[in-house]
């Protein structure tokens, strides 16, 4: 009992200290922005190697033209990257400058954790000159512009050239249809003798059903949650079961080692095609010695339901001591020729039409044919979705499971689709 | 031993003061306390000095978060934003609306229950060859624990995931046999097999406590049942098992608080996802997506609850069977 007495002294005193820190913590002042005096900003990004590269060299090149301002760089692979940032923010120590994806954005802006880049547009810290104004409408939430696009992409579609010549099968061309691309798949599998298969298993892909919705004038997702018919979500599974059936499609176990990056899979030579993003080409094209022919997704001919898209974005923190030095950084390597001729288009091509020529002057000619996929969406393409609400994330999550579960028999399509839709609308509350 | 330290001084201090209040303290009685509690003045603090280190961080950096955890369990967090107060919510949600919970609950308790006996299996008969006075022992000691030190670790989830992959290692071993395999962790009958085997392959820390309990075994049992003439599966029976089973106990706490709390090797080998179709979706994974991946950290949170006090029920089970089945020596 006295040791009771002792144990619970001690925890009350350890829970004084703990609620001492907290305390602590939720009082950091708002500092005001210095104009002179040593400024030191930290930014955050995921990426590979020449991403990082590029990233520290264009930041040096700022620091240069900043003396006062010092930019502390976190970067890593993108494994545990939104982890370590709400971490961070939880922690009320969020980095000032952060790269974004997409699912995410809504989720912190939502939540009022993103700085309204318009103040910095207001101060004089940032401009706007060179982007389009749907870009802009499009990041802004309740009047709040919470990030900026870094870099733009669309969906593409890949074969390997050499392989299709190998087994003496035509790579489809641009006007393609989805059922070309099914004639394609079935034949690759038949002339190799089940060694490679035509095309890797798409049906978890929210993004190709994106695409697929888009040609049938619906949406995945608006702002207001799932925007597609039952039909023709069953028509995507029912498209891709057939061609497991026929064999075109990699099988279930394939497709599940695959899951993340099926691109792997085209460049371990197991399948001849698949779907990726144009500014994903270039890095998939230097890791293999066959040829990558990149096209549009099939059936864009008459209603294509492709359109830029952000590859990532890039905000400024609500948490930031130095917002306005913050967006300065912003505004260097979304807008400065000096940036952007470092940047290249690493993550995608810039936004900011006045930058574009700078940014793709050195690309080298594959990266030149995966621009002008871009370029050919950004000439006929689909209107970019509104955002989409909070909770998309697990909805896309749900997708793949279920999409998974037809994959290995456990449900039908039918049952699949429906039992999807009710727990996303769920999902989305 | 801190403790008795603790309950002496607190015991004598309480009980002086009360007789000081009284106003009746009998000499003898005074003398003795303070001449303890110069004691503690001189030697008994010390211990607790060296202690600090461990104690600050025991109270500020397990103990405090604990709690904090426990609040944020009846809360609503996003980490983004500031918690709100749900009650019993996100326990409630857990068992009554959410399958995927409960999925994680019955791979998790299949993996400890499949595993750990495994696990112990192998230990126990790689620590009676290795007992018989083998050449070169030590040697093999270190081999087998290998992969204690290292099966924990992303290194070797990687290669787990190369190995039982459908060009990996062991399919190329079956080509040799003409059997066309496909890939082990791609499909879902066969991805939470392979996790059980990598937990097996670490039975090198259970198996060199065996070996050390096996030594500890009097040597004059076994003559004095030789005399009386039983062979050797008797005297592993009747001698050997029943002298081991106090660190059977040991082992088996141990290993199963280990494999309820395991979190790398399905987070490596499934890409984070526990797939195929949930069937690697480990509990302390699925825990992870909900906190970190939906931005759920109270459910996360009452989820860790659930998993501290379902360990806990586990291990008190295990220590109220034990009676039945192990054997103290005294």
């Amino acid at each position: 009992m006295i040791i009771g007495r002792t144990v619970k002294r001690v925890a009350a005193l350890g829970i004084a200290g703990a609620l001492a820190l907290t305390v602590a913590a939720c009082s950091t002042p708002e500092a005001p922005v210095e104009e002179q005096g040593p400024v030191e900003i930290r930014m955050t990004w995921w990426g590979g190697d020449s991403r990082h590269e590029v990233t520290n060299a264009a930041i040096d090149a700022f620091e240069a033209e900043h003396p006062n301002i010092t930019v502390v760089r976190d970067f890593g692979g993108f494994d545990g990257y939104i982890d370590k940032v709400t971490t961070q923010y939880a922690g009320k120590n969020s980095p000032d400058v952060i790269q974004l994806y997409n699912d995410v954005l809504r989720e912190f802006s939502s939540r009022g954790q993103l700085f309204d880049l318009n103040e910095a547009v207001e101060a004089g810290n940032l401009s706007l000159d060179g982007w389009p104004q749907d870009v802009i409408d499009m990041n802004t939430i309740d009047g709040s512009l919470n990030a900026l696009t870094f870099g733009v992409s669309t969906h593409a579609f890949v074969f390997d050239e050499v392989k299709s010549a190998e087994f003496g099968v035509e790579v489809p061309e641009a006007g393609y249809t989805w059922d070309d691309l099914a004639d394609y798949a079935n034949a690759i599998s038949a002339a190799s003798g089940g060694a490679t298969y035509g095309v890797t298993d798409l049906s978890q892909g929210y993004q190709v059903f994106e695409v697929w919705a888009k040609q049938q004038g619906e949406e995945f997702m608006d702002a207001d949650g799932l925007a597609f018919k039952q039909d023709t979500l069953e028509d995507f599974w029912q498209y891709w079961a057939d061609l497991r059936a026929a064999g075109g499609a990699t099988s279930p176990d394939i497709t599940t080692e695959y899951f993340g990056t099926p691109y792997d899979a085209v460049i371990a030579g197991i399948a001849s095609s698949t779907f990726m993003f144009a500014n994903q080409y270039a890095g998939v094209q230097a890791s293999m010695p066959n040829t990558l022919a990149i096209e549009r997704m099939p059936s864009e001919e008459k209603n294509p339901g492709q359109y830029l898209r952000a590859a990532m974005n890039i905000a400024v923190s609500s948490q930031s001591k130095h917002p306005q030095e913050a967006a300065m950084l912003v505004d260097f390597l979304l807008n400065s020729e000096a940036a952007n001729e470092i940047l290249g288009i690493d993550r995608g091509l810039p936004t900011n039409g006045n930058v574009v020529e700078t940014a793709t002057a050195n690309v080298d000619e594959i990266t030149a044919r995966a621009n002008a996929i871009i370029e050919s969406v950004r000439e006929s393409g689909s209107p970019a979705p509104v955002p989409a609400p909070t909770g998309a994330a697990a909805v896309n999550t749900l997708f793949q499971e279920f999409a998974q579960q037809v994959q290995f028999g456990q449900k039908s399509v039918k049952d699949a689709a429906s039992e999807f839709i009710a727990q996303a609308k769920s999902e989305l509350g | 031993m801190s403790r008795t330290h603790a309950r002496d001084t607190e015991g004598i201090d309480a009980g002086s003061e009360a007789q000081q209040a009284r106003g009746a303290t009998p000499a003898p009685r005074a003398r003795s306390s303070r001449s303890l509690r110069n004691a503690i003045r001189k030697d008994k603090l010390a211990p607790y000095l060296f202690l600090l280190p461990w104690l600050i961080g025991f109270f500020v950096i397990t103990l405090g978060p604990m709690l904090y955890s426990l609040y944020l369990s009846f809360t609503n967090y996003s980490m983004l934003g500031d918690p709100s107060w749900v009650g019993l919510d996100n326990y409630i949600k857990m068992f009554t609306n959410d399958a995927k919970y409960l999925d994680s609950v019955r791979v998790t308790l299949v993996y400890v229950f499949v595993s750990v006996p495994l696990q112990l299996a192998f230990a126990l008969v790689l620590a009676l060859v290795l007992n018989r006075g083998l050449r070169g022992l030590p040697l093999y000691r270190s081999i087998y624990y290998l992969p204690s030190l290292i099966g924990a670790s992303v290194a070797i989830a990687v290669l787990w995931r190369q190995m039982f992959g459908r060009n990996g290692l062991i399919n190329q071993a079956l080509e040799f046999f003409g059997i066309h395999g496909q890939s082990w962790i791609g499909n879902p009958d066969t991805a939470l097999g392979t996790l059980i085997i990598l937990n097996v392959w670490t039975f090198g820390s259970p198996m060199v406590i065996f070996l050390a309990a096996l030594r500890q075994i009097p040597g004059y049992l076994y003559e004095a049942a030789a005399v009386d003439g039983i062979n050797r599966s008797q005297a592993f029976r009747h001698i050997t098992l029943p002298m081991l089973t106090p660190v059977v106990l040991f082992n088996m706490v141990l290993q199963m608080i280990g494999a309820f709390q395991a979190f790398t090797p399905a987070f490596v080998v499934s890409g984070g996802t526990g797939g195929p179709v949930n069937s690697t979706l480990f509990y302390t994974l699925y825990l992870y997506q909900r906190g970190f991946a939906n931005f759920q950290m109270g459910y996360a949170s009452a989820m860790a609850w659930v998993l501290f006090i379902g360990i806990a029920l586990v291990t008190a089970v295990n220590f109220w069977f034990s009676k039945y089945w192990v054997h103290y020596d005294d």
